[in-house]
């Protein structure tokens, strides 16, 4: 096993509750492998099993089956390799009776750390918290929490960074700059980072690659570049729509586009344009407009978990 | 490791101003406060001042040591141990603690900051209480002996630093409940009710144990009660203060006695017994919330 591996999950299986009638597997026969440097993005419908494969990853929880490696270590018997890794899981929590500042020395010393004034001051800076560290955490809203959790996550400058949820509680402005701190963190210090997210659209924006898990299993798994464009779809606009797609059903694939009237989502090859438009028009129907339609994550997403879960998380 | 470990538990003790003042630091707090109303009492109150009678300084800086181990005192530590060890579950700190550190070391800093810290306020108080007590001596004109001697502070120093370990050693195991609930109930008032039930519980065990032995014509069920932790507590204390076992009655009559190194020993089964249990528990624990 390489070193450039960050993270290596082999056949995960983690089951909750004793007795057989009761049991719920939260994930099963998990292999999953995030090269370092890499921003990885971890999806899937609430109930899926991210979070407990997070847990899993951090020596939360123990697997009922099955290894978990970090950087090559195997993390319940190796544990010491768990101080390269910053986390953030399900939302920040924090002794609210104390400061923000005085929150984070509490969380280096038990990383066995006593970092300089300076780390913290630079810590807090990159989150944007460093005026409002002296207030007790008791009177931040959720995005400061939020913030003050990476803060948090990012004290001992960790190889690997896992995140759960991190926008979550973020304005659209404090989202942007989650999306562009994660980036900066990969691109400009190699950190390697495993989000978990409720935003498809940031994390197609961020991640490099992503798994998609569903009912604890592993669905899809592959560059986010790759996943948008598997499939050559033209969206066009036609009168009437229906007739339209009974003209080119049997032929090509089509489906209605959710949200439009008068929009269909044809599955063809580029060269095939032509063909489609001329069936169409020697069929009495108007045609308005032909354009490549680029499949977006979100679809993607929803196309794999086969609509099961109308919203992720 | 530990040093910083400790200083963190020490950081969130003395953070948490409001359970640690409640429970802990009110006692120190209530020596002063009573100190001082002595003093305005003996400055205004000619009556005050003439009943008040000679004290030994002595038996008054132990009397604070007595607090952990009575009802009351055992009561408000159950309180402070669980929202030391429930605390972390409630506030779902944990899951950021545990991934950086050793679970067995954080656990077990966590009971010695929570003895220290109570051995600390009730040294606190019992120096308030000392010197308190020499200070309304002073006015009241009444006698605060005996003098200083190497006898009567070796005789002192012995006395003292056994108190303060039997205080300590009642500490422990009112922690030892409160973090054994606090793993089960992960909830600060579950932890505390679950804690103050199973020390309560314990000492009551008495009267079914009592009755069965009773029924049954046999003193085997009564013995496990020598094994418990407040008999051995009250024989320690018994040995002490008045050099005799408290004994226990059987109901065939006659009394069993226990020497205080047997009561000493079994205590600390308990102690180690009750914090070995709890590493356990958390070393193998999922940290789901």
């Amino acid at each position: 096993m390489s070193n450039t591996t960050a993270i290596r999950i082999e056949n995960l299986h983690k089951h909750f509750g004793w007795r057989k009638s009761k049991r719920v597997q939260a994930v099963k026969n998990l292999n999953l492998e995030v090269a370092a440097g890499q921003v990885y993005g971890f999806l899937g419908p609430n109930g899926a099993g991210k979070t407990t494969t997070i847990r899993v990853l951090l020596d939360l929880i123990r697997p009922s089956q099955g290894d978990v490696y970090l950087f090559g270590k195997h993390v319940q018997r190796e544990r010491e390799v768990l101080s390269r890794v910053g986390s953030l899981v399900e939302g920040a929590s924090f002794y609210d009776f104390l400061s923000g500042r005085r929150n984070l020395e509490i969380f280096a010393l038990t990383s066995n750390l006593d970092l300089p004034r300076a780390r913290f001051d630079e810590v807090l800076k990159l989150v944007d918290m460093e005026a409002r560290s002296v207030r007790r955490v008791k009177g931040y809203s959720t995005g400061m929490k939020q913030r003050l959790g990476i803060a948090a996550a990012m004290l001992t400058d960790p190889d690997l960074l896992i995140l759960d949820e991190p926008a979550n509680g973020l304005d659209p402005q404090g989202i942007s700059e989650i999306r562009a701190l994660v980036r900066r963190l990969a691109d400009q210090y190699g950190k390697t980072i495993f989000l978990s997210s409720h935003q498809l659209g940031e994390v197609e924006q961020v991640c490099d690659r992503v798994a998609i898990v569903n009912k604890g299993e592993l669905v899809r798994e592959g560059r986010v570049a790759d996943l948008v464009t598997a499939k050559a779809q033209f969206r066009i606009r036609a009168n009437p729509v229906e007739r339209a797609m009974a003209v080119i059903d049997g032929h090509w694939t089509t489906t209605p586009q959710a949200g439009s009237d008068d929009a269909l989502l044809v599955d063809v090859a580029d060269g095939e344009t032509p063909l489609v438009v001329k069936r169409l028009v020697d069929n009495n129907i108007q045609v308005y407009e032909v354009s490549p339609h680029r499949q977006s994550l979100e679809d993607y997403f929803l196309s794999v978990t086969e609509g099961e879960n109308s919203h992720v998380g | 490791m530990w040093v910083r470990l400790f200083r963190a538990e020490w950081r969130k003790i003395t953070g948490n101003r409001w359970a640690t003042g409640c429970m802990i630091g009110i006692f120190p707090a209530l020596a002063f406060l009573v100190i001082v109303l002595g003093l305005l009492a003996a400055a205004f109150s000619s009556s005050f001042r003439a009943s008040f009678e000679d004290n030994l300084w002595t038996e008054l800086a132990i009397v604070p040591w007595l607090i952990p181990n009575n009802p009351l005192g055992r009561g408000l530590l159950l309180g402070f141990t669980a929202v030391l060890f429930a605390g972390e579950y409630q506030w779902n700190t944990w899951k950021t603690i545990v991934p950086r550190s050793q679970r067995v070391p954080l656990i077990l800093v966590k009971f010695v900051a929570v003895a220290l810290f109570v051995v600390f306020a009730f040294t606190l108080m019992s120096v308030i209480w000392g010197v308190g007590g020499g200070l309304l001596a002073l006015a009241t004109d009444t006698g605060y002996g005996p003098a200083l001697s190497s006898d009567v502070l070796r005789d002192f120093a012995t006395d003292y630093g056994r108190q303060m370990l039997y205080a300590f050693v009642g500490t422990m195991i009112a922690a030892g409940y409160a973090s054994l609930a606090a793993m089960i109930t992960r909830s600060i008032l579950g932890s505390a009710i679950t804690g103050i039930v199973l020390a309560i519980g314990e000492t009551m065990l008495l009267v079914p144990l009592y009755l069965i032995s009773s029924l049954l014509d046999t003193n085997t069920f009564l013995h496990f009660y020598r094994f418990l932790p407040s008999y051995n507590l009250l024989n320690v204390l018994s040995w002490s203060y008045d050099k005799s076992a408290s004994g226990l009655e059987l109901p065939s009559g006659g009394i069993v006695t226990d020497s205080r190194l047997f009561s000493e020993g079994v205590l600390a089964c308990w102690v180690i017994g009750l914090i070995a249990l709890t590493a356990v528990l958390f070393q193998r624990q999922d940290i789901t919330n």
